[in-house]
């Protein structure tokens, strides 16, 4: 089984059993039929064993595959960019909470775009000006959203 | 007529400057982005939703049924100039498409699949425009019961049908059934996980959607280095328009691709992809050169064309009558309908009768624009993938940032996006379909409704479900249909055992 797989499936389980002992706060049922605890106990009891299920299932046939340890560094190394990126994200929203989202997101795109992407930076910095020009201009002036 | 004079009141509602020009913008912007790898139509609504936060219910729904159709348009764009299918069901159009550019014979490639792509299309909307009417006639016989039942078979029929492994399919629709119980519970007024004030009302539906089509893509596509080399084509404007010879042995294809597209696009779960495919065999087997076939062939470039297109006013006629969504993009058409403050369900076309067929009529003028859009503005199609494909990441994530933060002016729902995002891309990235999670998400607060709602009124007894002739019909619908794909799924896995056994 991949670890992007395994970590998928590790907290999908988690986020199931988290929500199935929540629930239990809810009625199961009510006078005359089911509760608000019907359907999230149900659910998170199923997505419980169909994540045991897939990882028993999966889990063993994949080991295999991935047993090659020069695979998974390949498959690591190609997984970088996309945690760089949600790295960068989460960064960016955290300083967003002070006040403007142009600002923190003009910056991961420029990041993204000399890392990444490849681009120069004076091509990074145009580029990514006319884009947040452009979602400026619809999204503030012509909807009226206050995005600053 | 009344369907005639329904659609021409929906006209009267279309035909202002402003939905005009929204229409052909949805159409232009649908086309680019059903070209680009890697964004398909569910990426494209997604992306666009958002925008109609400002807009009237009329304009906001013309924005994203045209952008819905354009990308149908668009995904056979990149298929025929560098065999790089925009969208799953343009994968057909590149068997033949490219050969064709190969020879020569690129501009006429594009030229009879727009002319088909917009005679499937119009078809679809002719079924459309006569069917849902009919079919919504007979809403006032259906109950909770039967509401519930409706939704109970999209969903059973879209998991089934979703991806290579079945175990996957309920994996995610448990998952989407658990992220959407979050937030008020409507029968008991009670309120479930809100562990912050921002979630009382549940989790946004649109930044769920946003992370999982728009930044899951870029995050998967930023991992697999997607890039497109389209070089400079350049082409005469007549050497687009098909001769009489070319159109004749189009003409074939495209009125049976027609008739199969809308009639699987109105199966809930099939889809465009499984019907292109569908038409692509057909056509191969009624040929009279089938060698021709991988090679360049007219009809098996014209066919599937115009299946593609009539599959999506197909998939709406479920959609719009019944309340059940077929596949990812028609899931977030119904978020959006509800998004609109709209009651998706048999009741729609009673209820907002005026918006829905101005919704149909826009989707007719979308058809015509993008049939002269994709005849006249390939070059700037080109041009436009050109630019945005090399910053296409950035774009992708700039829209969704702030897509999300339109939709409370706080970061709260940005976290949101990019939690769906990274679960959108390890999705993606691990073969499990993500339409069961979205139609789940969806579809779970109404179809839970509906069933304590027919509990209640069977007195806490489920034999209100099988009591009722109309819902113990589409109760026997459904077990047909999970018994029926369950075993063919069985019988395709002993014969693929058997072949792999004689090898």
């Amino acid at each position: 089984m991949r670890t992007s797989e395994l970590v998928l499936i590790v907290f999908t389980i988690v986020f199931s059993v988290f929500l199935g002992y929540q629930s239990l706060e809810f009625n199961y049922f009510s006078n005359q039929g089911f509760g608000p605890g019907f359907v999230p106990l149900n659910f998170a009891l199923a997505t419980l064993a169909l994540g045991v299920l897939i990882f028993l299932k999966f889990g063993k046939r994949r080991a295999q595959v991935d047993g090659d340890t020069f695979q998974v560094k390949e498959h690591l190394k190609a997984a970088i960019p996309p945690i760089f990126a949600v790295l960068l994200l989460i960064v960016a929203i955290y300083l967003m909470h002070f006040g403007s989202v142009i600002a923190p997101l003009f910056v991961v795109m420029m990041v993204i775009s000399k890392t990444l992407l490849g681009h120069s930076l004076i091509r990074a910095f145009v580029m990514n000006l006319i884009t947040l020009g452009a979602i400026f201009a619809i999204f503030n002036l012509w909807l009226g959203i206050p995005v600053t | 007529m009344e369907a005639i004079s329904n659609l021409m009141m929906g006209f009267g509602e279309v035909l202002t400057p402003y939905n005009i020009a929204i229409i052909f913008a949805a159409g232009l912007i649908g086309t680019v982005v059903g070209a680009l790898p890697g964004l398909g139509p569910s990426a494209g609504i997604a992306l666009m939703l958002p925008l109609t936060f400002g807009m009237n219910q009329v304009s906001g729904l013309c924005l994203l049924t045209g952008v819905y159709m354009g990308t149908m348009y668009g995904g056979r764009i990149t298929a025929i100039l560098i065999n790089a299918p925009g969208d799953a069901p343009a994968i057909v159009t590149a068997l033949e498409g490219y050969p064709m550019m190969k020879q020569g014979r690129g501009p006429l490639a594009l030229g009879i699949s727009a002319i088909a792509s917009f005679i499937g299309g119009l078809f679809g909307l002719a079924v459309l425009i006569f069917l849902a009417p009919l079919i919504a006639s007979y809403a006032i016989y259906l109950g909770a019961p039967e509401y519930f039942l409706l939704m109970a078979i999209g969903l059973a029929t879209v998991m089934l049908l979703a991806g290579s492994s079945m175990l996957k399919a309920l994996f995610v629709t448990c998952l989407g059934v658990l992220v959407s119980t979050f937030g008020s519970d409507y029968v008991s007024g009670q309120i479930r996980f809100a562990f912050v004030p921002e979630m009382i009302e549940g989790i946004d539906f649109v930044a769920i959607i946003i992370g999982l089509y728009g930044l899951g893509e870029v995050l998967y596509n930023l991992e697999k280095k997607l890039k497109l080399n389209l070089g400079k084509p350049s082409f005469r404007m007549k050497e687009f328009i098909p001769g009489r010879a070319d159109l004749s042995e189009a003409s074939g294809p495209t009125i049976r691709g027609s008739i199969l597209g809308t009639v699987i696009g109105i199966v809930p779960g099939a889809g465009a992809t499984v019907a292109t495919f569908l038409d692509y065999a057909l056509e191969k087997k009624l040929s009279r050169t089938p060698e021709k076939f991988g090679n360049g062939s007219i009809p098996g470039l014209a066919g599937p064309e115009a299946t593609n297109n009539a599959a999506v006013p197909g998939s709406l006629i479920p959609l719009l009558t019944l309340g059940i969504p077929g596949s990812g993009g028609t899931a977030i058409m119904l978020g959006a309908l509800i998004m609109f403050g709209m009651q998706p369900g048999p009741l729609l076309m009673t209820n907002s009768g005026d918006i829905v067929w101005a919704m149909i009529a826009g989707l007719v003028l979308a058809n015509f624009f993008l049939l002269l859009s994709n005849v006249l503005l390939i070059p700037v199609f080109v041009n436009l993938l050109r630019a945005i494909q090399n910053n296409l990441a950035n774009v992708v994530i700039a829209l969704c940032v702030v897509g999300a933060f339109s939709l409370s002016y706080s970061p709260f729902n940005i976290w949101i996006m990019l939690i769906f995002g990274v679960l959108g891309y390890l999705l993606k990235k691990n073969d499990y379909p993500t339409a069961p999670f979205i139609l789940a998400v969806v579809l779970t607060p109404l179809a839970e409704n509906y069933f304590r709602q027919s509990v209640m009124l069977g007195q806490g007894s489920a034999m209100i479900f099988i009591e009722r002739p109309i819902s113990l019909i589409i109760l026997s619908l459904m077990i047909l249909i999970v018994v029926g794909t369950v075993f063919g799924r069985l019988r395709a896995r002993s014969m693929r055992d058997m072949t792999s056994a004689d090898e």
